[in-house]
């Protein structure tokens, strides 16, 4: 992967994810997640991933610059592409969702077929991509199994904020629960 | 007859076993311990924590051998199996193929062979330390009437189906404690009693437990401050609810050269640092006197006795090795001991014994014809909600608070009491999460029942749902105090050409539910709703009649079961009727799904008389006196708590039988 | 040649809103030029390691560092890699400084000269049976009572009596953490293990009644979390505001040391190793069959990790040392003919990296010729980095030649690279620590994994949580109670009430 490549993928990762880049791309990072989830998303999405960056990078390009909410909706497929007035293509939005899933959960869910990964397909890319799961620091809590904090933590609400913990000022925790699906079927 | 090869020989190192292999070592007893499955030396745990952190499906059985998918067929010791018993493994027309040599789930996948009615979900790993490995820790005694439910609830009926043990509370108060302390349970009697001496949960005087209580979750002191003290419940008239701090099996302070709990969130499916007791910690302390032998791999194929009335001469086992390609094994090898200890629990030990034929159409120590049957689990209620506030699950042991409170009670004469365990893991257990909601939100999906919107989200909006979501989750479970029942059993069958890879019968299962234990279900469901409506909390229950076929036609779900009391929910208030409050929004519900707890017990029952049980009170075989029985199987009720503790208990008891034993025939 | 003088100023100060680590770069301090490099010069002063683009001064001098210095790495250069130079760096100095003996000479072989970390505070003396107050309360370390066991055997002469195994219930003496195994070394003789704590670690523990599990109890229930004092250097911050106590601070140091016995009738040739007269302590048998005992006998260092608070790495700096003979790196052949725990021409050996089978008994050793199976057979998993070997190639031949300290070897310095939370500068009241990452207590350190082969023998490995990780694993240390005890694992031998 080229320089540029890893820091388009590093700046969508933060916008999708929500988290603050130098925390997920740290520039002194022991483990490394940025360039596996760049090589293994390259490995397995032909060349949509590429084709995603490239996306990307035309929708950050767009003067006036669109704000990261309109760049997010149309790299999720929620909104249309501005200077098409289409959806970009719906695999390019299948990989941005696989990507996103990845930096949450550790797991590779394969976005379509290629040769040698049926669609679903899931993985688990590293056991340090399981553990520094993004889904863990959206509930202020760890990986189940990798205890970052010490005996007895559990009895007190998590020190660190949402924001702290996201390193995104934007978010706001605790606000209340949607149980509007609660009637959807059984 | 030359002398025996050893005191004691022990087949199992889970429990049991190596209680039974310490305490008896310590005194001097040669002991050879043989243990079916592999070794696990304490650098095990690197590989088993490799496997759970890249497995997929972080399953109970994730971390351990034999690989997941593993075919049973080929594996000289399989282990029963959750994950793969479920979903996809059924064929669509389970049902109507029962019986005929079908099974339930596919004997490629499932080792336990099940001819149902209803499935029998629980299984046990076949390594050393046995299921501790991945155990919760609970550390529950008894109450006084669990042992005594029929004199105390059913003496006046002919048919009530739950049996006196042959030993009262006060014969096990000292084996508790023993127990308690070589398990290293953290809890304080101060507080176990203040709320649970009601319910006739009893200590020796001046009793104090090894270490301080474990302290509750954020969530367990809402729920407490919110029900403590609470006696208008439902189907319990009059009976306080107090919710508890539970006595684990972990470590509260640094103990036994293992640390303290961090919290990891992950006592099912491993401890990655070994704060959770587990049977290898007991089995090293047994090494380390010098007096045991170990052998892994062996798997016992024949206890050897002449017959009822004679003493057990011998046991016969293969050792296997896996080869580049396939199971070697040895021929067979006899060994011999002065006391033969089977201590490899409810499902490989009936086995083991409907395996053992002396020749003359009988098999050792089934002289009652009970060898295998009473097989009993506590089929589990799950009952999960979303909280008004944040008590950020997902954090410390996986459950640190229960309701103990309502264990006991007049109810037991027609209904099925239950414990209910607090999890701390959101809705982990109930639905896969964090895996199926964070899908939800980014796929613009619902099987988590929360997006109904079908929102596809990223950036802070998604940070916001998830934490809305997941610092709000939690789920009860209720572990019902199932009836034994003679038809519910283990047998071999040598016939159907179904074995495993070193071509021993594999086991079959028959199990039930009775209506007794299915009322149980319809009183946790009422309770659920009743502490959901104090909580002001959303109940998000889904209990599934059907499953989905891959090409989309539905079928029945095996572990569902019709609602047996309609009755109780037509006559609830209104308010309790509330969609929101209910599983599946149902007011009255159409039936309920259970859970295995893991929790086999049953299978060669305890009691007074030799016609009705397999073992004496002290675990001993009626019909050979130099064989012991031991372990869960012996418990002829399940109770409410689970069974660790107990049968640890019941193992120090038999320890000192067999050291009493020993010195008279010395 | 003049020593070259570092002002080792704070190079990493804490932005922003949350944990990240920034790296201010200050002017070079140093005015001299580097060393020639390549001209061995046994007993120099320093030398200059040219690692990943910047040079790193290292000081052959007694005086303890409190920081590491990574001031000469250009800003747009900062990386793992190039950091862990610094910390290397570090590592060395430090290991020099302990080493030396009190009169700042560099501690030669077969001497019996103590070296400065072995004049600490050792567990057994901190931690008495009753636990009581250690002797000593006025500011210097306890006295070394001999055991009776060992009465008749000290020498009034002996300057050092390095006391293991005294703590008849801390297995760790003679088997590794966690119970995960013993270390038996390629002559049939039990490694012993010992821990010992510097004064500012002594004073914390003696000030705040941490040597008995009441004082323990006490301590926490007032609400207080353990919290060592951090080695820092005076200076400010950008906005004037003092980093650190006037004239710099040294906090919390501990040491680690792994011993063997040196068995000359094996051939072990006592002028490789650091070696000390020791009183090897060994507990009564369980079944009362033997009682306890104890032996004369000189033992050589294998392993030595040194890990230090600093006001920037509050889950501590640790390094790692090793004896060079201990044993081959996997995949990377055996050639030397001798190694501590290797037998490179065994057929009937232990697996590898696999404990020695039970029963584990260290009354019964030297183990026989025949019991060559139950010997410890051990590979390094993770070998030394390149940059950390050619540091040690280079301080080995031109600091330590003619030394028995040529023989050991940096395996490495494992770093919080997030240590800390936001807005968490070090102040007087925090003992000059910056208060720790609350996500993530660990400060997600590099590298991930770093075991020493005679310390964290058989779990070398790279698996979250279950291979070693110094700061990681040290994160679950607590004292008595259950409460942290800020990374060290030695509270939790507090007896008494």
């Amino acid at each position: 992967m080229s320089n540029s490549d890893q820091k388009t993928f590093n700046a969508m990762s933060a916008l999708l994810t929500g988290f603050n880049e130098q925390l997920i791309a740290p520039q002194v990072d022991p483990i490394g997640l940025p360039k596996l989830f760049l090589q293994w998303a390259t490995d397995h999405s032909g060349g949509d991933c590429a084709n995603l960056l490239a996306t990307f990078a035309s929708l950050q390009a767009i003067v006036p610059a669109l704000s990261t909410d309109e760049i997010g909706s149309v790299i999720m497929g929620v909104s249309p592409d501005p200077t098409t007035g289409e959806p970009i293509d719906e695999n390019q939005t299948a990989v941005a969702q696989a990507i996103l899933k990845l930096w949450y959960l550790g797991s590779w869910y394969q976005p379509f077929d290629i040769a040698g990964a049926a669609k679903g397909k899931e993985t688990v890319v590293s056991d340090q991509a399981y553990i520094k799961g993004l889904a863990s620091q959206s509930m202020q809590s760890h990986a189940m199994g990798n205890s970052t904090l010490t005996f007895g933590y559990w009895d007190k609400p998590p020190a660190a904020s949402l924001q702290v913990t996201t390193g995104n000022d934007e978010v706001s925790a605790g606000g209340p629960p949607d149980t509007s699906g609660w009637g959807a079927s059984a | 007859m030359s002398d025996p090869d050893y005191d004691i020989i022990i087949v199992g190192a889970g429990v049991a076993g190596p209680i039974i292999a310490k305490e008896l070592s310590q005194a001097g007893a040669k002991i050879l311990i043989i243990e079916g499955g592999p070794e696990t030396p304490p650098t095990n745990r690197e590989e088993y924590m490799s496997n759970f952190l890249l497995n997929t499906v972080k399953t109970l059985e994730s971390p351990y051998p034999p690989g997941m998918g593993a075919n049973p067929a080929k594996e000289a010791t399989p282990r029963a199996t959750i994950a793969q018993t479920f979903g996809n493994n059924v064929s669509p027309t389970w049902h109507a193929d029962l019986g005929a040599g079908n099974y339930i789930y596919n004997a490629d996948v499932s080792y336990l062979l099940q001819e149902g009615p209803q499935p029998f979900l629980s299984g046990y790993k076949r390594i050393t330390g046995g299921t501790t490995w991945h155990w919760l820790g609970t550390s529950l005694r008894f109450l006084e009437h669990d042992f005594t439910m029929k004199s105390t609830y059913g003496a006046d009926d002919p048919d009530y189906p739950m049996p006196d043990w042959p030993i009262v509370v006060d014969d096990l108060l000292d084996a508790y404690g023993r127990a308690e302390h070589e398990i290293g349970v953290s809890a304080d009697v101060s507080i176990q009693t203040k709320e649970l001496a009601q319910i006739g949960l009893k200590y020796s005087d001046g009793y104090s437990y090894p270490m301080q209580e474990i302290p509750p979750s954020v969530l367990d002191v809402q729920i407490a401050a919110a029900l403590n003290g609470f006696q208008n419940f439902i189907n319990f008239e009059g009976q306080q609810v107090f919710v508890t701090s539970t006595p684990a099996g972990r470590n509260s302070q640094p103990d036994g050269n293992r640390r303290t709990c961090a919290g990891n969130t992950n006592c099912i499916p491993i401890c990655p640092i070994q704060a959770k007791w587990d049977g290898t910690v007991t089995l090293a302390g047994a090494q380390s006197t010098g007096n045991v032998t170990f052998k892994s791999q062996c798997v016992v194929t024949k206890v050897v006795s002449a017959g009822y009335g004679q003493p057990v001469t011998g046991i016969e086992y293969i050792h296997w090795e896996n080869g580049p390609t396939k199971i070697t094994k040895s021929e067979p090898i006899t060994a011999t001991a002065k006391i033969y200890v089977i201590a490899a629990h409810a499902i490989e030990t009936p086995k083991l014994m409907l395996m053992s034929d002396m020749g003359n159409g009988q098999t050792v120590a089934n002289s009652s014809d009970q060898m295998g049957r009473n097989l009993m689990d506590h089929p589990l209620y799950l009952s999960w909600s979303l909280m008004p506030e944040q008590i950020f699950g997902f954090r410390g042991p996986l459950a640190t608070s229960g309701i103990e409170s309502l264990r006991d009670g007049p109810f037991r004469s027609d209904r099925a009491a239950w414990r209910c365990e607090i999890g701390n893991e959101g809705w982990n257990f109930a639905i896969g999460d964090p895996w199926t909601t964070v899908s939800d939100f980014v796929d613009g999906k619902n099987a988590s029942h929360t997006n109904a919107n079908m929102d596809r989200l990223f950036g802070a909006g998604l940070i916001e749902q998830l934490n809305s979501h997941f610092t709000r989750q939690w789920r009860m479970g209720f572990l019902v105090e199932q009836t034994p029942e003679a038809d519910s059993r283990v047998t071999i069958n040598r016939d159907n050409g179904i074995v495993d890879g070193l071509h021993l019968p594999r086991p079959v299962i028959n199990y039930k539910l009775s209506e007794y234990t299915r009322r149980g279900f319809a009183s946790a469901e009422v309770f659920s709703r009743q502490v959901y409506q104090m909580l002001g909390a959303t109940n998000f229950t889904r209990n599934a009649q059907n499953l989905t076929a891959a090409d989309g036609t539905e079928f029945p779900n095996p572990v569902w079961f019709e609602n047996p009391d309609r009755d109780m929910f037509e006559a609830l208030p209104d308010a309790l009727k509330a969609p929101e409050l209910c599983a599946n929004g149902q007011a009255v519900p159409d039936g309920f799904t259970y859970f295995g707890a893991g929790h086999l017990v049953g299978t060669y029952r305890m009691g007074s008389v030799a016609r009705t049980s397999v073992v004496d009170s002290h675990s001993r075989s009626w019909d050979h006196s130099t064989l012991f029985l031991v372990g869960d199987g012996v418990f002829p009720t399940i109770t409410t708590a689970n069974p660790t503790l107990t049968l640890a208990a019941l193992a120090m008891r038999t320890a000192d039988a067999i050291k009493a034993q020993l010195a008279t025939t010395l | 040649m003049r020593l070259l003088k570092l002002a080792l100023l704070c190079c990493v100060l804490i932005v922003g809103a949350y944990a990240i680590y920034h790296y201010q770069i200050k002017g070079k301090n140093s005015t001299e030029g580097p060393l020639a490099s390549g001209t061995p010069q046994a007993s120099a002063m320093s030398t200059t390691v040219s690692c990943q683009g910047a040079d790193h001064v290292i000081t052959n001098g007694a005086a303890i560092p409190h920081l590491p210095d990574a001031s000469m790495i250009a800003s747009e250069d900062i990386s793992v890699e190039s950091l862990q130079c610094s910390f290397d760096a570090y590592s060395w100095d430090l290991f020099l400084a302990l080493n030396h003996d009190a009169d700042g000479a560099l501690v030669t072989g077969g001497s019996d000269d103590p070296t400065v970390w072995e004049s600490w505070a050792e567990s057994s003396y901190i931690f008495l049976p009753d636990g009581a107050t250690p002797a000593s309360t006025d500011g210097s370390f306890p006295p070394r009572n001999v055991p009776a066991e060992c009465a008749g055997l000290h020498d009034g002469a002996m300057k050092i009596v390095l006391q293991i195994g005294k703590r008849p219930d801390v297995l760790e003496e003679f088997t590794e953490p966690f119970q995960s195994g013993p270390l038996i070394d390629a002559n049939g003789h039990y490694s012993r293990f010992a821990i010992s704590v510097n004064q500012s670690m002594y004073d914390y523990i003696l000030d705040n009644e941490l040597y008995n599990k009441a004082g323990q109890k006490t301590f926490s229930q007032a609400g207080n979390e353990v919290n060592f004092s951090c080695s820092c250097n005076e200076g400010t911050d950008a906005d004037g505001n003092p980093i650190c106590a006037q004239g710099g601070q040294q906090g919390a140091v501990m040491a680690k040391a792994a011993w063997k016995v040196i068995d000359t009738a094996k051939n072990d040739d006592p002028s490789l190793f650091h070696t000390v007269e020791a009183l090897v302590f060994t507990e009564a048998a369980k079944d009362g069959s033997r009682p306890a005992m104890c032996e004369k006998q000189l033992v050589g260092l294998t392993g030595f990790h040194i890990a230090q608070k600093t006001s920037n790495d509050t889950q501590g700096l640790w390094s790692t040392f090793e004896h060079a003979d201990n044993a081959p790196t996997k995949g990377q052949g055996a050639d030397k003919p001798k190694y501590n725990y290797f037998n490179p021409d065994c057929a009937d050996c232990n697996a590898v990296n696999e404990p020695p089978a039970q029963p584990w008994n260290p009354d019964d050793q030297p183990l026989s010729d025949a019991r060559i199976g139950d010997r410890s057979q051990i590979e390094r998993v993770i070998a030394i980095h390149q940059d950390t070997d050619a540091m040690n190639a280079q301080v080995q031949s031109e600091l330590l030649a003619g030394t028995v300290w040529a023989n050991y070897e940096l395996v490495s310095t494992q770093w919080p690279t997030a240590p800390t939370a936001p807005n968490a500068a070090p102040t007087a009241a925090t003992n000059w620590c910056s208060a720790i990452n609350e996500v993530d207590k660990s400060g997600n350190p590099a590298p991930a994994f770093l075991a020493n082969t005679t310390l964290e023998t058989y779990i070398q490995g790279t698996v979250p949580q279950a291979s070693s990780s110094c700061i990681n694993c040290h994160l679950n240390a607590t004292m008595t109670d259950g409460q942290f005890s800020d990374f060290t694992y030695l509270l939790e031998r507090a007896r008494g009430p």
